[in-house]
Protein backbone atom coordinates (compact mmCIF):
# COMPACT_ATOMS: atom_id res chain seq x y z
CA UNK A 1 0.00 0.00 0.00
CA UNK A 2 1.27 3.47 -0.90
CA UNK A 3 1.03 6.22 1.69
CA UNK A 4 1.60 9.96 1.68
CA UNK A 5 2.65 11.73 4.87
CA UNK A 6 2.13 15.15 6.37
CA UNK A 7 3.16 15.99 9.93
CA UNK A 8 2.15 13.13 12.17
CA UNK A 9 -0.49 11.79 9.75
CA UNK A 10 -0.46 9.56 6.72
CA UNK A 11 -3.09 8.76 4.10
CA UNK A 12 -3.39 5.65 1.93
CA UNK A 13 -3.52 5.95 -1.85
CA UNK A 14 -6.26 3.29 -2.02
CA UNK A 15 -8.06 3.23 -5.35
CA UNK A 16 -6.78 6.62 -6.54
CA UNK A 17 -5.40 6.70 -10.12
CA UNK A 18 -2.74 9.15 -9.00
CA UNK A 19 -1.85 10.98 -5.84
CA UNK A 20 0.93 13.34 -4.87
CA UNK A 21 2.05 15.71 -2.22
CA UNK A 22 1.51 19.06 -3.85
CA UNK A 23 4.21 21.02 -2.02
CA UNK A 24 6.94 18.50 -2.82
CA UNK A 25 6.50 18.53 -6.58
CA UNK A 26 6.27 22.26 -7.24
CA UNK A 27 8.51 25.21 -7.40
CA UNK A 28 7.50 27.97 -5.04
CA UNK A 29 5.35 30.74 -6.45
CA UNK A 30 5.90 33.65 -4.12
CA UNK A 31 2.93 34.49 -1.92
CA UNK A 32 0.89 31.47 -2.98
CA UNK A 33 -0.25 28.88 -0.50
CA UNK A 34 -0.91 25.21 -1.22
CA UNK A 35 -2.97 22.25 -0.01
CA UNK A 36 -1.15 19.14 1.20
CA UNK A 37 -2.23 16.54 -1.41
CA UNK A 38 -4.07 16.07 -4.69
CA UNK A 39 -5.70 12.70 -5.45
CA UNK A 40 -7.20 11.80 -8.81
CA UNK A 41 -10.05 9.28 -9.16
CA UNK A 42 -12.12 8.14 -12.17
CA UNK A 43 -14.74 10.79 -11.67
CA UNK A 44 -13.19 13.46 -9.45
CA UNK A 45 -10.18 15.13 -7.89
CA UNK A 46 -9.66 15.52 -4.17
CA UNK A 47 -7.72 18.50 -2.91
CA UNK A 48 -6.76 17.51 0.64
CA UNK A 49 -5.58 19.59 3.57
CA UNK A 50 -4.67 18.27 7.04
CA UNK A 51 -5.05 20.37 10.19
CA UNK A 52 -4.04 18.43 13.25
CA UNK A 53 -4.24 20.34 16.55
CA UNK A 54 -4.80 16.97 18.25
CA UNK A 55 -1.29 15.84 17.33
CA UNK A 56 0.11 14.67 20.67
CA UNK A 57 3.52 15.93 19.56
CA UNK A 58 2.25 19.50 18.98
CA UNK A 59 3.08 22.16 21.56
CA UNK A 60 0.24 24.15 23.09
CA UNK A 61 1.38 27.43 21.51
CA UNK A 62 1.39 25.89 18.06
CA UNK A 63 -2.09 24.44 18.69
CA UNK A 64 -3.57 27.87 19.29
CA UNK A 65 -2.95 28.87 15.68
CA UNK A 66 -5.57 26.36 14.55
CA UNK A 67 -8.38 28.30 16.17
CA UNK A 68 -9.86 31.71 15.40
CA UNK A 69 -11.39 33.27 12.32
CA UNK A 70 -8.13 33.36 10.34
CA UNK A 71 -8.10 29.59 9.91
CA UNK A 72 -11.17 29.64 7.63
CA UNK A 73 -9.49 32.22 5.40
CA UNK A 74 -6.27 30.23 5.35
CA UNK A 75 -8.12 27.05 4.31
CA UNK A 76 -9.92 28.92 1.53
CA UNK A 77 -6.72 30.56 0.26
CA UNK A 78 -4.87 27.23 0.21
CA UNK A 79 -7.47 25.73 -2.09
CA UNK A 80 -7.79 28.83 -4.27
CA UNK A 81 -4.03 29.19 -4.79
CA UNK A 82 -3.53 25.49 -5.54
CA UNK A 83 -6.32 25.55 -8.11
CA UNK A 84 -4.92 28.69 -9.76
CA UNK A 85 -1.43 27.20 -9.76
CA UNK A 86 -2.67 24.10 -11.55
CA UNK A 87 -4.70 26.24 -13.97
CA UNK A 88 -1.59 28.27 -14.81
CA UNK A 89 0.35 25.04 -15.33
CA UNK A 90 -2.35 23.81 -17.68
CA UNK A 91 -3.10 20.94 -15.30
CA UNK A 92 -6.03 18.57 -15.86
CA UNK A 93 -7.62 19.51 -12.55
CA UNK A 94 -8.41 22.99 -13.84
CA UNK A 95 -9.98 21.90 -17.15
CA UNK A 96 -13.44 21.24 -15.73
CA UNK A 97 -13.48 17.57 -16.82
CA UNK A 98 -13.98 16.06 -13.40
CA UNK A 99 -15.60 17.20 -10.18
CA UNK A 100 -13.33 18.85 -7.63
CA UNK A 101 -13.75 18.17 -3.93
CA UNK A 102 -11.87 20.00 -1.24
CA UNK A 103 -11.61 17.71 1.77
CA UNK A 104 -10.17 18.99 5.03
CA UNK A 105 -9.23 16.66 7.83
CA UNK A 106 -9.39 18.78 10.99
CA UNK A 107 -8.84 17.01 14.31
CA UNK A 108 -10.04 18.28 17.68
CA UNK A 109 -13.40 19.75 16.59
CA UNK A 110 -16.81 18.40 17.60
CA UNK A 111 -19.63 18.08 15.07
CA UNK A 112 -21.08 21.51 15.91
CA UNK A 113 -17.76 23.21 15.32
CA UNK A 114 -17.17 21.25 12.10
CA UNK A 115 -20.54 22.36 10.73
CA UNK A 116 -19.77 25.99 11.50
CA UNK A 117 -16.26 25.78 9.99
CA UNK A 118 -17.69 24.07 6.91
CA UNK A 119 -20.33 26.77 6.38
CA UNK A 120 -17.69 29.44 6.77
CA UNK A 121 -15.27 27.71 4.36
CA UNK A 122 -17.99 27.24 1.75
CA UNK A 123 -18.90 30.89 2.06
CA UNK A 124 -15.27 31.99 1.67
CA UNK A 125 -14.88 29.86 -1.47
CA UNK A 126 -18.02 31.11 -3.18
CA UNK A 127 -18.52 34.75 -2.44
CA UNK A 128 -16.05 36.63 -0.29
CA UNK A 129 -12.88 38.66 -0.39
CA UNK A 130 -11.06 35.34 -1.06
CA UNK A 131 -13.16 34.50 -4.13
CA UNK A 132 -15.10 37.61 -5.20
CA UNK A 133 -18.63 37.59 -6.52
CA UNK A 134 -17.47 38.76 -9.96
CA UNK A 135 -15.72 35.39 -10.59
CA UNK A 136 -18.13 33.69 -12.95
CA UNK A 137 -16.39 30.31 -12.88
CA UNK A 138 -16.91 28.29 -9.72
CA UNK A 139 -13.65 26.71 -8.60
CA UNK A 140 -14.96 23.60 -6.90
CA UNK A 141 -17.94 21.30 -6.55
CA UNK A 142 -17.85 20.40 -2.86
CA UNK A 143 -15.96 21.09 0.31
CA UNK A 144 -16.23 19.28 3.62
CA UNK A 145 -14.46 19.02 6.96
CA UNK A 146 -13.94 15.72 8.77
CA UNK A 147 -12.36 14.45 11.93
CA UNK A 148 -10.29 11.29 11.65
CA UNK A 149 -13.07 8.91 12.70
CA UNK A 150 -15.52 10.41 10.23
CA UNK A 151 -12.92 10.41 7.44
CA UNK A 152 -12.14 6.74 7.92
CA UNK A 153 -15.84 5.89 8.01
CA UNK A 154 -16.54 7.77 4.77
CA UNK A 155 -13.38 6.82 2.92
CA UNK A 156 -12.39 3.31 4.01
CA UNK A 157 -10.17 2.91 0.89
CA UNK A 158 -8.11 5.94 1.84
CA UNK A 159 -7.71 5.65 5.60
CA UNK A 160 -5.79 8.22 7.61
CA UNK A 161 -3.71 7.19 10.60
CA UNK A 162 -1.13 8.64 12.98
CA UNK A 163 2.49 7.92 12.24
CA UNK A 164 3.32 7.94 15.95
CA UNK A 165 0.73 5.20 16.54
CA UNK A 166 1.51 2.98 13.54
CA UNK A 167 3.62 -0.08 14.14
CA UNK B 1 -18.64 27.72 52.22
CA UNK B 2 -21.43 25.21 52.51
CA UNK B 3 -23.25 23.70 49.54
CA UNK B 4 -25.90 21.13 48.71
CA UNK B 5 -23.69 18.09 48.33
CA UNK B 6 -26.07 15.49 46.99
CA UNK B 7 -29.69 14.79 46.10
CA UNK B 8 -31.38 11.39 46.22
CA UNK B 9 -34.86 10.92 44.79
CA UNK B 10 -36.91 7.77 45.22
CA UNK B 11 -40.09 7.13 43.28
CA UNK B 12 -40.93 10.66 42.21
CA UNK B 13 -42.42 10.62 38.68
CA UNK B 14 -39.66 9.47 36.27
CA UNK B 15 -37.14 9.14 39.13
CA UNK B 16 -36.95 5.67 40.68
CA UNK B 17 -33.66 5.48 42.57
CA UNK B 18 -31.81 8.64 41.56
CA UNK B 19 -28.61 9.68 43.26
CA UNK B 20 -26.55 12.63 42.12
CA UNK B 21 -23.48 14.22 43.72
CA UNK B 22 -23.45 17.97 43.13
CA UNK B 23 -20.78 20.58 42.56
CA UNK B 24 -20.63 23.51 44.97
CA UNK B 25 -20.26 25.67 41.84
CA UNK B 26 -22.13 25.30 38.55
CA UNK B 27 -24.22 22.18 37.87
CA UNK B 28 -25.44 21.95 34.27
CA UNK B 29 -28.12 19.33 33.62
CA UNK B 30 -28.74 18.16 30.08
CA UNK B 31 -31.06 15.50 28.69
CA UNK B 32 -33.88 15.08 26.20
CA UNK B 33 -37.42 16.18 27.12
CA UNK B 34 -38.97 14.10 29.89
CA UNK B 35 -35.75 13.30 31.76
CA UNK B 36 -36.88 15.31 34.81
CA UNK B 37 -34.58 18.35 34.57
CA UNK B 38 -37.18 20.96 35.57
CA UNK B 39 -38.56 18.74 38.33
CA UNK B 40 -35.08 18.26 39.72
CA UNK B 41 -34.42 22.01 39.71
CA UNK B 42 -37.75 22.65 41.43
CA UNK B 43 -37.06 20.08 44.14
CA UNK B 44 -33.67 21.66 44.82
CA UNK B 45 -35.27 25.08 44.98
CA UNK B 46 -38.10 23.93 47.26
CA UNK B 47 -35.49 22.50 49.63
CA UNK B 48 -33.68 25.86 49.74
CA UNK B 49 -36.95 27.71 50.22
CA UNK B 50 -37.97 25.45 53.10
CA UNK B 51 -34.60 25.73 54.82
CA UNK B 52 -34.76 29.51 54.45
CA UNK B 53 -38.21 29.56 56.03
CA UNK B 54 -37.20 26.99 58.65
CA UNK B 55 -40.11 24.70 57.69
CA UNK B 56 -37.96 21.65 58.42
CA UNK B 57 -37.20 22.86 61.95
CA UNK B 58 -40.85 23.25 62.90
CA UNK B 59 -41.76 19.88 61.37
CA UNK B 60 -44.82 21.50 59.80
CA UNK B 61 -44.36 20.47 56.24
CA UNK B 62 -47.81 21.12 54.91
CA UNK B 63 -48.64 19.25 51.74
CA UNK B 64 -49.72 22.58 50.27
CA UNK B 65 -46.10 23.67 50.23
CA UNK B 66 -45.41 21.06 47.55
CA UNK B 67 -48.71 21.35 45.69
CA UNK B 68 -48.24 25.03 44.99
CA UNK B 69 -45.03 24.34 43.09
CA UNK B 70 -46.22 21.36 41.05
CA UNK B 71 -49.98 22.00 40.72
CA UNK B 72 -51.03 18.35 40.44
CA UNK B 73 -54.64 17.85 39.41
CA UNK B 74 -57.08 18.12 42.35
CA UNK B 75 -54.12 19.08 44.55
CA UNK B 76 -53.25 15.41 44.83
CA UNK B 77 -49.50 15.29 45.43
CA UNK B 78 -49.77 11.49 45.23
CA UNK B 79 -49.87 11.96 41.45
CA UNK B 80 -46.16 12.70 41.65
CA UNK B 81 -45.44 9.23 43.06
CA UNK B 82 -43.93 6.91 40.46
CA UNK B 83 -46.35 4.52 38.79
CA UNK B 84 -46.66 1.24 40.67
CA UNK B 85 -45.05 2.68 43.82
CA UNK B 86 -46.68 3.85 47.07
CA UNK B 87 -44.16 6.15 48.75
CA UNK B 88 -41.85 8.80 47.43
CA UNK B 89 -38.88 10.41 49.15
CA UNK B 90 -36.47 13.19 48.32
CA UNK B 91 -33.32 13.52 50.39
CA UNK B 92 -30.92 16.45 50.37
CA UNK B 93 -27.42 16.36 51.80
CA UNK B 94 -25.78 19.49 53.15
CA UNK B 95 -22.94 19.99 55.55
CA UNK B 96 -22.64 16.21 55.98
CA UNK B 97 -26.27 15.89 57.14
CA UNK B 98 -29.42 15.03 55.28
CA UNK B 99 -32.96 16.36 55.24
CA UNK B 100 -35.79 14.58 53.52
CA UNK B 101 -39.40 14.97 52.49
CA UNK B 102 -41.61 12.02 51.84
CA UNK B 103 -45.18 11.60 50.69
CA UNK B 104 -47.50 8.82 49.59
CA UNK B 105 -49.70 7.98 46.64
CA UNK B 106 -52.95 8.29 48.60
CA UNK B 107 -52.17 11.63 50.26
CA UNK B 108 -54.50 14.46 49.45
CA UNK B 109 -54.03 16.66 52.52
CA UNK B 110 -52.18 17.05 55.79
CA UNK B 111 -48.50 17.02 56.60
CA UNK B 112 -45.73 15.30 54.75
CA UNK B 113 -42.80 13.89 56.64
CA UNK B 114 -39.53 15.70 56.89
CA UNK B 115 -36.13 15.04 58.40
CA UNK B 116 -35.62 16.77 61.73
CA UNK B 117 -31.85 17.14 61.78
CA UNK B 118 -31.03 20.76 62.29
CA UNK B 119 -29.03 22.37 59.53
CA UNK B 120 -26.93 25.23 60.82
CA UNK B 121 -26.65 27.00 57.47
CA UNK B 122 -29.18 29.36 56.03
CA UNK B 123 -29.99 29.13 52.35
CA UNK B 124 -31.33 31.83 50.10
CA UNK B 125 -32.68 30.23 46.99
CA UNK B 126 -33.79 31.78 43.70
CA UNK B 127 -35.61 29.94 40.92
CA UNK B 128 -35.82 31.58 37.49
CA UNK B 129 -38.55 29.88 35.42
CA UNK B 130 -38.06 29.45 31.68
CA UNK B 131 -41.03 31.75 30.99
CA UNK B 132 -40.89 35.45 31.81
CA UNK B 133 -43.35 36.92 34.33
CA UNK B 134 -41.89 40.41 34.78
CA UNK B 135 -43.85 41.87 31.86
CA UNK B 136 -47.07 40.64 33.50
CA UNK B 137 -46.03 41.62 37.00
CA UNK B 138 -48.37 44.54 37.86
CA UNK B 139 -51.15 43.14 40.02
CA UNK B 140 -49.90 39.55 39.75
CA UNK B 141 -48.86 39.06 43.37
CA UNK B 142 -52.09 40.40 44.88
CA UNK B 143 -54.08 38.34 42.38
CA UNK B 144 -52.05 35.27 43.38
CA UNK B 145 -52.67 35.89 47.11
CA UNK B 146 -56.44 36.47 46.80
CA UNK B 147 -57.61 34.21 44.00
CA UNK B 148 -57.29 30.62 42.87
CA UNK B 149 -55.19 31.07 39.75
CA UNK B 150 -53.36 28.22 38.11
CA UNK B 151 -49.83 29.57 38.28
CA UNK B 152 -46.97 27.74 39.94
CA UNK B 153 -45.62 29.55 42.99
CA UNK B 154 -42.21 29.98 41.36
CA UNK B 155 -43.69 32.94 39.45
CA UNK B 156 -44.81 34.65 42.63
CA UNK B 157 -41.50 33.90 44.34
CA UNK B 158 -39.38 35.33 41.54
CA UNK B 159 -41.42 38.54 41.61
CA UNK B 160 -40.89 38.76 45.39
CA UNK B 161 -37.16 38.67 44.68
CA UNK B 162 -37.30 41.06 41.73
CA UNK B 163 -39.16 43.75 43.69
CA UNK B 164 -36.60 43.88 46.52
CA UNK B 165 -34.90 47.28 46.80
CA UNK B 166 -31.26 47.61 45.79
CA UNK B 167 -28.42 46.98 48.21
CA UNK B 168 -26.63 50.09 49.42
CA UNK B 169 -23.18 48.73 48.71
CA UNK B 170 -22.80 47.04 45.34
CA UNK B 171 -19.04 47.42 44.84
CA UNK B 172 -18.32 43.68 44.76
CA UNK B 173 -21.14 43.17 42.23
CA UNK B 174 -20.28 46.01 39.90
CA UNK B 175 -18.30 43.98 37.34
CA UNK B 176 -21.22 41.58 36.85
CA UNK B 177 -23.77 44.37 36.67
CA UNK B 178 -21.63 46.17 34.08
CA UNK B 179 -21.56 43.09 31.81
CA UNK B 180 -25.37 42.92 31.86
CA UNK B 181 -25.80 46.68 31.47
CA UNK B 182 -23.60 46.60 28.39
CA UNK B 183 -25.81 43.91 26.85
CA UNK B 184 -29.04 45.70 27.78
CA UNK B 185 -27.76 49.17 26.92
CA UNK B 186 -29.20 50.50 30.15
CA UNK B 187 -30.54 49.72 33.63
CA UNK B 188 -33.80 48.46 35.07
CA UNK B 189 -36.00 50.70 37.22
CA UNK B 190 -39.22 49.80 39.01
CA UNK B 191 -42.12 52.24 39.16
CA UNK B 192 -45.03 51.05 41.24
CA UNK B 193 -45.23 47.44 40.12
CA UNK B 194 -44.00 48.05 36.58
CA UNK B 195 -40.51 47.25 35.30
CA UNK B 196 -38.78 49.58 32.82
CA UNK B 197 -35.49 49.55 30.98
CA UNK B 198 -33.94 52.99 31.02
CA UNK B 199 -31.37 53.12 28.23
CA UNK B 200 -28.03 54.90 28.40
CA UNK B 201 -29.62 57.59 26.20
CA UNK B 202 -32.35 58.13 28.77
CA UNK B 203 -35.18 56.43 26.86
CA UNK B 204 -37.67 54.37 28.88
CA UNK B 205 -39.15 51.08 27.73
CA UNK B 206 -41.76 49.25 29.76
CA UNK B 207 -41.06 45.50 29.93
CA UNK B 208 -44.18 44.66 27.89
CA UNK B 209 -42.53 46.43 24.94
CA UNK B 210 -39.14 44.83 25.49
CA UNK B 211 -37.78 41.63 23.90
CA UNK B 212 -38.13 38.67 26.24
CA UNK B 213 -34.39 38.02 26.16
CA UNK B 214 -33.77 41.56 27.43
CA UNK B 215 -36.25 41.03 30.26
CA UNK B 216 -34.28 37.97 31.24
CA UNK B 217 -31.03 39.93 31.44
CA UNK B 218 -32.90 42.62 33.37
CA UNK B 219 -34.12 40.08 35.90
CA UNK B 220 -30.62 38.70 36.47
CA UNK B 221 -29.33 42.26 36.87
CA UNK B 222 -32.00 42.98 39.52
CA UNK B 223 -31.29 39.77 41.43
CA UNK B 224 -27.58 40.61 41.65
CA UNK B 225 -28.17 44.26 42.51
CA UNK B 226 -30.72 43.64 45.24
CA UNK B 227 -28.79 40.86 46.96
CA UNK B 228 -31.14 37.97 46.10
CA UNK B 229 -27.98 36.33 44.80
CA UNK B 230 -24.60 36.05 46.59
CA UNK B 231 -24.47 35.36 50.32
CA UNK B 232 -23.64 38.08 52.84
CA UNK B 233 -21.89 35.78 55.30
CA UNK B 234 -20.14 32.42 55.48
CA UNK B 235 -23.08 30.74 57.16
CA UNK B 236 -25.43 31.48 54.29
CA UNK B 237 -25.57 29.57 51.03
CA UNK B 238 -26.83 31.36 47.93
CA UNK B 239 -28.47 29.06 45.36
CA UNK B 240 -29.64 29.87 41.85
CA UNK B 241 -31.84 27.40 39.96
CA UNK B 242 -32.31 28.51 36.35
CA UNK B 243 -34.49 26.57 33.95
CA UNK B 244 -33.37 26.97 30.32
CA UNK B 245 -31.40 30.21 30.65
CA UNK B 246 -30.97 30.20 26.87
CA UNK B 247 -34.70 30.52 26.09
CA UNK B 248 -35.44 33.71 24.13
CA UNK B 249 -31.83 34.85 24.34
CA UNK B 250 -29.96 35.45 21.11
CA UNK B 251 -26.89 33.17 21.18
CA UNK B 252 -24.69 36.27 20.93
CA UNK B 253 -25.69 37.07 24.51
CA UNK B 254 -24.77 33.63 25.84
CA UNK B 255 -21.16 34.59 26.44
CA UNK B 256 -22.09 37.51 28.70
CA UNK B 257 -24.61 35.43 30.66
CA UNK B 258 -22.05 32.65 31.09
CA UNK B 259 -19.44 35.22 32.23
CA UNK B 260 -21.89 36.39 34.90
CA UNK B 261 -22.72 32.84 35.99
CA UNK B 262 -19.02 31.98 36.31
CA UNK B 263 -18.48 35.18 38.32
CA UNK B 264 -21.42 34.29 40.61
CA UNK B 265 -19.94 30.86 41.12
CA UNK B 266 -16.61 32.46 42.07
CA UNK B 267 -18.49 34.42 44.74
CA UNK B 268 -19.84 31.19 46.22
CA UNK B 269 -23.24 30.92 44.54
CA UNK B 270 -24.27 27.32 43.90
CA UNK B 271 -25.92 27.17 40.50
CA UNK B 272 -28.25 24.59 38.95
CA UNK B 273 -29.04 24.95 35.25
CA UNK B 274 -31.14 22.88 32.91
CA UNK B 275 -30.29 23.55 29.30
CA UNK B 276 -31.01 22.36 25.76
CA UNK B 277 -28.41 24.65 24.24
CA UNK B 278 -25.14 23.35 22.87
CA UNK B 279 -23.50 26.80 22.49
CA UNK B 280 -24.56 27.83 26.01
CA UNK B 281 -22.96 24.73 27.50
CA UNK B 282 -19.93 25.09 25.27
CA UNK B 283 -19.38 28.65 26.53
CA UNK B 284 -19.38 27.31 30.09
CA UNK B 285 -16.87 24.67 29.09
CA UNK B 286 -14.55 27.00 27.18
CA UNK B 287 -14.70 30.09 29.39
CA UNK B 288 -14.27 28.48 32.79
CA UNK B 289 -10.91 28.29 34.42
CA UNK B 290 -10.32 24.55 34.39
CA UNK B 291 -8.21 24.66 37.54
CA UNK B 292 -10.21 26.93 39.79
CA UNK B 293 -13.83 27.09 38.58
CA UNK B 294 -16.12 24.41 39.93
CA UNK B 295 -18.30 23.00 37.17
CA UNK B 296 -20.06 19.66 36.89
CA UNK B 297 -21.97 18.47 33.83
CA UNK B 298 -24.81 16.01 34.44
CA UNK B 299 -26.30 13.94 31.60
CA UNK B 300 -29.78 12.70 32.46
CA UNK B 301 -31.29 9.77 30.62
CA UNK B 302 -34.38 7.63 31.08
CA UNK B 303 -34.18 3.90 31.38
CA UNK B 304 -37.71 2.49 31.15
CA UNK B 305 -37.11 -0.08 33.86
CA UNK B 306 -34.94 1.96 36.26
CA UNK B 307 -36.16 5.50 35.69
CA UNK B 308 -33.89 8.52 35.33
CA UNK B 309 -30.15 7.89 35.44
CA UNK B 310 -27.39 10.44 35.76
CA UNK B 311 -23.79 10.45 34.54
CA UNK B 312 -21.77 13.34 35.93
CA UNK B 313 -18.43 14.60 34.69
CA UNK B 314 -16.12 17.56 35.16
CA UNK B 315 -15.13 17.37 31.50
CA UNK B 316 -17.62 18.41 28.84
CA UNK B 317 -16.10 16.08 26.27
CA UNK B 318 -16.84 13.07 28.52
CA UNK B 319 -20.58 13.87 28.71
CA UNK B 320 -22.55 10.82 27.66
CA UNK B 321 -25.18 10.65 26.44
CA UNK B 322 -24.83 14.21 25.16
CA UNK B 323 -28.30 14.99 23.83
CA UNK B 324 -27.15 18.43 22.70
CA UNK B 325 -24.31 17.41 20.44
CA UNK B 326 -26.22 14.40 19.09
CA UNK B 327 -28.44 16.80 17.16
CA UNK B 328 -25.32 18.39 15.66
CA UNK B 329 -23.96 14.94 14.76
CA UNK B 330 -27.16 14.30 12.81
CA UNK B 331 -26.96 17.69 11.09
CA UNK B 332 -23.32 17.04 10.24
CA UNK B 333 -24.24 13.68 8.72
CA UNK B 334 -26.84 15.36 6.51
CA UNK B 335 -24.31 18.03 5.48
CA UNK B 336 -21.69 15.47 4.54
CA UNK B 337 -24.19 13.28 2.69
CA UNK B 338 -25.37 16.28 0.71
CA UNK B 339 -21.88 17.47 -0.12
CA UNK B 340 -19.93 14.29 -0.70
CA UNK B 341 -22.66 11.99 -1.94
CA UNK B 342 -23.94 14.37 -4.61
CA UNK B 343 -23.47 13.64 -8.29
CA UNK B 344 -22.00 16.40 -10.37
CA UNK B 345 -24.62 18.60 -12.03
Amino acid sequence: MTYLEEGNLRIAKGGALRCYKFDDERQTARGMKAVDFIFEFDDCYWFIEFKDPDDPRARKESRDKFFGKEIDIELAIKFRDTFLYRWAEGGDEAQGKKAIRYLVLFTGLDSGQRIRRMESLRNKLRDSDCCPKSWKNILLDECAIFDMEEWNKRFPDNPVSRLSESV
Amino acid sequence: MKAIERIKISNVAAFEEFDCALSPGINAFIGVNGTGKTRLLKLLYIFCHWVERKYFDTGNLNIEYLNEYFLPSENSIGRLVRKGQQDAEVRFFIDGKSKFMSFSRNMTQGLIFGGNIKIEATIKGVYIPSKDILANAPGFRSLYEKREIHFEKVFKDILDHAYLPSLKNIDSRKAMLDILQREMGGQVVIKGEEFFLVTDKGEEFEFTLLAEGMRKLGLLWLLIKNGSLIADDDNTLSVLCWDEPETNLNPRMFESVVDVLLALQRQGVQIFLATHSYPFLKFIDLKRNKESDKVLFHALDVDTSHGVTCESTKHYEDLAPNALVEAYDTLYDYEIKRMVGRKRT
